[in-house]
């Protein structure tokens, strides 16, 4: 066990996001304010030491978690119950199935305008939009460049989060899905409207 | 199975429309419970069972949306059309694909989407039994922070009603188009802004009448709040935002004066023309 170990247990612990092995491992090279870091200290190690902590957690009812481009440590999912008690928490109601349906057609097939969404779902998603970006699990990430400037919905950070993603490659049949060819959006549609959708529906740089 | 419009109260039709996510979904749910082939619909009895669901949702006062009677609308097209012989259809529709297969698309399309919002749903079902260190920021909408701080988006949207307001005074009478730099605001605004005084953020802009003064102002405004002399503070969300000046011993940069603005290269912008 490296000596660096238990520093890297301690940062995790006291954390309240994500931690990248990145920073994890630049953390434990500066060292504490005034104090003596582990200079050769690499990402590599960083990451060895976070595989064993992973093995290591469950027998002590906590878990490590690599979500939203990080490491996390949380309690083990089948404590809920007890944590749940002491905390005397409500968790945050989860998502009704249309809202994520909604969010289903926005991770896969961001940046996305609304009427691209009605056209998969064919439903109104204004309602289910609004609650996705109350809860931050979706955002406005900007306009189409398609007639009429349609906002376009993206993911966040607390998307991944929220489902326990490490990044949006991590979601299921990702490839596939993200090649579906959309349906028209809602009014009459000439090829080249077609053509508009598909371009202001193609997935930018995933982040 | 005896399907058909004789079905009396069936408990399958006790499933309520709401249970529903859209006519799509009602429409796979039928398509898997009369064992169809989604690619080989049977439209005239897909139909039928469609509109059976409909009228029994009637019949129990339940308000039906809008988006199921479109899709009653277009599988009755879809079935009327299949009646017609090929050689009388509108000359425009013969060469053209059978219109049926925009819908099976749709619905193919649609069913992938509900298979992948079901396995989200299965991972939030798992991940929301993880409680990490803070557990209540997973409410806490992102743009909304704790009490009395502002974040950059309450202060453009409250610049933004500032414009309105101005473009609305412009518009009432003339004004000459000056120039105004922003090292010239930044002076105006700690002027403005005594130590231990709050003004609301609205106040400031209240004898401007242009609207690059204002612009130049706003951006004078977020240097200082960059530099850490002024703060904006609001009580909640939406609710009017204050400015105040950081007290002296909480400071780290000295205030700027003009010279030492343009000399270290602050932004020292002209009005845009």
């Amino acid at each position: 066990m490296r000596e660096w170990a238990r520093v890297l247990e301690a940062l995790l612990f006291a954390a309240t996001e994500p931690l990248e092995p990145r920073r994890l491992a630049l953390l434990l090279r500066e060292g504490p304010e005034g104090g003596q870091g582990f200079p050769e200290v690499k990402e590599a190690e960083v990451r060895e030491e976070l595989a064993k902590l992973a093995e290591a957690l469950p027998a002590r009812g906590l878990i490590l978690r690599e979500v939203a481009g990080g490491f996390r440590i949380g309690t083990a999912p089948e404590l809920a119950g007890w944590v749940a008690k002491l905390k005397g928490v409500v968790r945050p109601p989860r998502l009704s199935p249309p809202a994520l349906e909604t969010m289903a057609v926005i991770a896969y097939r961001q940046p996305i305008s609304r009427a691209e969404i009605e056209a998969v779902r064919g439903v109104d998603c204004s309602g289910t939009l609004d609650t996705l970006v109350e809860r931050g699990v979706a955002r406005i990430t900007g306009r189409s460049d398609a007639p009429g400037r349609p906002i376009l919905y993206g993911t966040t950070p607390l998307f991944l989060e929220h489902f326990g993603l490490k990044d949006l490659e991590e979601l299921p049949n990702s490839e596939e899905l993200r090649r579906v060819k959309l349906p028209l959006a809602a009014d009459p549609a000439g090829p080249k409207q077609e053509e508009l959708i598909r371009e202001a529906g193609e997935p930018a740089a995933q982040g | 199975m005896n399907p058909g419009l004789e079905i009396p109260a069936n408990e399958n039709l006790r499933v309520e429309l709401s249970a529903f996510t859209g006519p799509l979904d009602l429409l796979l749910h039928l398509i898997k419970e009369q064992e169809m082939d989604i690619y080989d619909i049977r439209l005239e009895k897909l139909t039928e069972q469609y509109l059976a669901r409909l009228d029994k949702m009637k019949e129990e006062n339940l308000a039906i949306a809008g988006e199921f009677l479109v899709m009653a609308a277009t599988l009755l097209y879809l079935k009327s059309r299949t009646l017609l012989p090929v050689q009388d259809r509108p000359p425009e529709e013969v060469e053209e694909e059978d219109p049926k297969w925009e819908l099976i698309r749709q619905l193919i399309e649609y069913r992938k989407f509900k298979e992948a919002a079901g396995q989200l749903g299965d991972r939030e079902a798992l991940h929301s039994k993880i409680f990490g260190r803070t557990p209540e920021r997973v409410t806490v909408p992102t743009g909304m922070q704790g009490p009395g701080q502002v974040s950059m988006f309450d202060l453009v949207w409250a610049f933004q009603k500032v414009l309105r307001g101005v473009e609305e005074r412009a518009r009432a009478g003339r004004f000459a188009e000056d120039e105004y730099t922003v090292s010239e605001k930044i002076e105006f605004l700690l002027d403005r802004v005594p130590a231990g005084q709050e003004v609301p953020f609205e106040d400031l802009f209240r004898s401007m009448s242009s609207r690059g003064e204002v612009v130049v102002t706003f951006l004078a405004l977020l240097e200082l709040i960059r530099l850490r002399q002024l703060t904006a503070r609001q009580e909640k969300p939406l609710q009017p935002i204050f400015i105040q000046r950081v007290a002296e011993g909480g400071a780290r940069a000295p205030i700027p004066d003009r010279e030492e603005g343009d000399g270290t290269g602050q932004p020292s912008v002209e009005t845009p023309a």
